[in-house]
């Protein structure tokens, strides 16, 4: 048996207790003939895989009906997967350690650009061909979904079926088809036929795609009438009686984000320019505070975690976020559960929860102004004023704070090196606020982290026209930046631009690019959100060799262009993009849409309502 | 205080989590199990959980111990039977008792068990095997070297350290031993380099096994210096 002879090889490996399965809540299953076979794809290592939200809840989705089996997989570690491929041993399944080929269906959740060699990796393990076209009626279907599903046309060739938007309900859509699949058995063709009549879903062989010269695209569409020309994601209508998991799979190895997690809305109101999940995740659906404390209080009944996080984007700004923080703490100090929050937004809210929260457990502190100056801010539309900044540092230093970190992003939009001067003097402005503290309240030194990322335009944002700035110009302003901190208590960090390089080309890229991502992989790319395996020179050539330019992808592009991802419908409408984008070259501000509509039209074509 | 002392056991691919995942997979079991515990005071409040001897990755045991502290009593019996939906597959509680005030369990252990087999390149006979150890026991010193912190080789001798080897059985190529070792404050000593010395000294045929052997039991010692359980002291 396949698992006798892994669990024979742990004993080789880094960490092996993140390969043995079988952890508290996890799911086993009667396979008969009538089971579905699922495996549920996480194309990154363990601890990364385990620590996404979404994979918890659609492996509920799916364990949640009779006769589909959903098992997990992630990426071995090069050590492991060294000795596996050694040994002549495909990848398994979490679960039962069966053969990931068994599978009838393999789902890849697509968090990051940078996972896409690994996609290939694991396919690649099973003997499974990589390319759409060159499977066969054996092999598993492979579907994919997850934000970068928005842009699916860099892995359309290997990606049989893609799943745009929330998973909720079409996964059981989905499974119902499988099931007449089965049933009747469908070849792979008459099955993807249907399903891509499923609202939703996009099925990129009945698509086609021309280009021009220049390498635009000329014409894209449906090889025939009877498949839709846009594909409009899904979404959950009522977050209150939408699904939602309680027996969390507890993992023995510390993962990323190792502790229990509850949801409490989705979407976002902010509107900021920069932001792909703001705007593909709209409209706003909030759960009541009643539902997330309930909610809360089963999953740590069913997984002992010690700690509960609140999920969302901008977690604060949940209508009755105070309330349900202070009662989730009153409920749970009792039994000595810590309550945390992710990244705030730095205002006044923040301050009165964090003293709260500081009663059980003392957290490090990340605040994220995303920019430097006041019309940078604006520009992207981050409504932080410089005085908010100022009065939330100087009052979680005077609560007793010594330590925080600050986001920013490089490579904006109108960016100067003016704007760049603001994220020092921000570091500066906090080490002298921590000054300005009484000497009986300040414990050592402070310590101020500016970390900045290198900003990449996504799809479906305001930003999505502009020209990704070129690794040379992150490279000045990296260094410019780095010459000018001379604050002994402010770190900096910053990204390599090369990665980003590599995000910006496949964030924005076409379907030409699937054959450059498997002559990469054939090349040895792999973990390339990974510093120890990221290798720029073999993907400098697996483009060369199909005479493809980064430029090509990264470019600034004209309004009238045809984007690679205009057929999918996000609920967003073009017009509003190109609008904000307007205002945002003039650092004119759109408020927060929340009772205050600014018509990017997601209630009129998406849910038909006031949001 | 109630502090409450539960032997375990740690086989199958529970044998793979590190202490400190242990030790995390144990305070989530209690937690679920909605055990009272005492925690420590603070902004991290921990629970007082103890360990006896901290195990390698890949070593299983048929017996450790551990000790909770609780705010109240809860019946044995009845964690013992019901455990079983709380409990990760090869991680049992398999006994119970109470005790008001202990010296911490890793001061109190003394020595501990193992089952240890190693694969040697040719076939050995028994009583070939029986020789070896005898002349190796008979040793007046078993020393190795080893760098100390300060980067200076020391010699050490584990001789002292080695309480009984007995052979259990040779077949074809395997060597099975049971081993009775020094555990704790008063010294530690590791079957593999019991048996890694065994290898070199015995210019034994084999490979140095790595951490594939298996805990039998703990012990503490008492006043006459005889061997007892850990629920006895």
């Amino acid at each position: 048996m396949l698992k006798n002879k892994i669990d024979a090889l742990l004993y080789q490996v880094e960490k092996p207790s993140r390969y043995i399965g079988d952890e508290i809540n996890s799911v086993n299953k009667k396979i008969t003939e009538e089971t579905i076979r699922y495996g549920f794809c996480f194309p990154d290592v363990y601890e990364v895989g385990m620590s996404h939200l979404g994979s918890h809840i659609l492996y509920g989705v799916l364990n949640n009906i009779d006769d589909v089996f959903c098992e997990r997989v992630y990426s071995p570690w090069g050590d492991f997967e060294e000795i596996l491929r050694r040994e002549g041993l495909p990848l398994f399944t979490m679960e039962t350690k069966s053969d990931i080929k068994e599978m009838d269906i393999l789902n890849f959740t697509l968090q990051y650009e940078l996972s896409y060699t690994n996609i290939l990796n694991i396919l690649d393990m099973s003997s499974i061909p990589l390319r759409s076209k060159d499977r066969g009626e054996e092999d598993p279907i492979i579907m994919a979904g997850g934000p970068c599903a928005y842009n699916p046309e860099p892995i359309a060739e290997i990606i049989d079926f893609f799943s745009i938007g929330e998973g909720e309900e079409v996964m059981i859509e989905i499974m119902d088809l499988m099931r007449e699949k089965k049933a009747h058995k469908w070849t792979k063709d008459e099955f993807l036929s249907r399903v891509a009549k499923v609202e939703g879903i996009y099925v990129p062989k009945f698509y086609q795609v021309t280009y021009n010269e220049d390498d635009t695209i000329a014409s894209f569409g449906p090889i025939s009438q009877e498949y839709p020309a846009f594909i409009q994601k899904r979404i959950i209508e009522d977050m209150n009686t939408a699904y939602y998991p309680s027996e969390f799979i507890v993992p023995y190895t510390d993962i990323v984000h190792d502790r229990a997690m509850v949801e409490i809305f989705r979407g976002c109101t902010r509107g900021c320019r920069f932001c792909q999940a703001g705007m593909i995740y709209r409209p706003i659906r909030e759960k009541s505070k009643e539902v997330i404390v309930e909610t809360a209080k089963k999953i740590i009944e069913k997984t002992g975690y010690e700690e509960l996080s609140l999920t969302s984007l901008s977690t604060l700004d949940h209508t009755d976020i105070k309330d349900t923080i202070f009662k989730l703490i009153e409920e749970q100090s009792k039994d000595k559960v810590g309550v945390s929050l992710p990244s705030l937004r730095l205002d006044d809210l923040a301050i009165d929860v964090l003293h709260e929260i500081q009663k059980i457990r003392k957290t490090g502190l990340t605040f994220a102004p995303e920019a430097g100056s006041q019309r940078l801010r604006d520009v992207i539309n981050k409504g932080v004023t410089e005085e908010d900044l100022e009065k939330t540092l100087s009052q979680i230093f005077n609560s007793g704070w010594k330590r925080v970190k600050l986001y920013f992003m490089m490579g904006l939009p109108t960016e100067t090196f003016e704007d760049l001067d603001g994220i020092n003097d921000l570091g500066n402005k906090a080490t002298y606020l921590y000054k300005q503290v009484p000497a009986e309240i300040r414990k050592g030194a402070v310590s101020v982290t500016l970390s900045t990322a290198c900003f990449v335009p996504k799809a479906f944002t305001p930003f999505q026209w502009f020209e990704q700035n070129s690794i040379e110009t992150f490279r000045e302003k990296q260094f410019y930046l780095k010459d000018k901190i001379t604050n002994k208590k402010v770190k900096f960090n910053y990204h390599d631009a090369k990665t980003s390089m590599l995000e910006g080309v496949f964030a924005r890229g076409d379907r030409r690019l699937n054959e450059v991502l498997i002559t990469a992989f054939e090349m040895g790319c792999k973990f390339d959100g990974w510093a120890e395996y990221f290798d720029y020179d073999k993907w400098l050539a697996a483009f060369e060799k199909h005479g493809i330019k980064f430029e090509t992808y990264t470019r600034g592009r004209a309004y009238d262009e045809i984007l690679p991802w205009d057929f999918i419908d996000v609920g967003v409408r073009k017009d509003f993009l190109i609008r904000e984008y307007e205002k945002s070259i003039k650092a004119e501000v759109t408020p927060d849409c929340r009772g205050n509509c600014v018509g990017c039209g997601i209630n009129i074509d998406l849910i038909g309502r006031d949001c | 205080m109630i502090i409450l002392r539960l032997k375990y056991k740690k086989e199958q691919n529970m044998k793979f989590l590190s202490h400190l995942e242990l030790i995390k997979t144990v305070e989530r079991i209690f937690r679920r199990m909605q055990l009272p515990m005492v925690f420590s005071q603070g902004f991290s409040p921990k629970p007082k959980i103890n360990y006896a001897a901290p195990l390698p990755v890949g070593v299983s045991s048929e017996c450790d111990y551990l000790d909770v502290e609780l705010t109240e009593k809860i019946d044995i019996k009845e964690l013992i039977e019901t455990q079983g939906p709380y409990m990760p597959k090869g991680l049992t509680f398999v006994e119970g008792k109470y005790f008001d005030k202990t010296k911490s369990l890793m001061s109190i252990v003394t020595d501990s068990a193992y089952l240890v087999e190693i694969e040697t390149q040719v076939a050995y006979e028994k009583a070939q095997v029986e020789d070896l150890v005898s002349k190796f026991l008979g040793m007046e010193t078993i020393e190795y070297q080893k760098l100390n912190k300060k980067k200076k080789l020391k010699t050490i001798d584990i001789k002292p350290l080695i309480q009984a080897v007995d052979l259990l059985a040779v077949q074809d190529k395997k060597i099975i031993f049971k081993v009775l070792v020094t555990t704790g404050s008063n010294g530690n000593l590791k079957p593999e380099k019991l048996m890694e010395l065994f290898i070199e000294k015995m210019a034994v045929d084999a490979v140095p096994m790595k951490e594939q052997y298996k805990r039998l039991s703990l012990y503490a010692r008492d006043k006459n210096n005889k061997l007892i359980d850990l629920f006895e002291v």
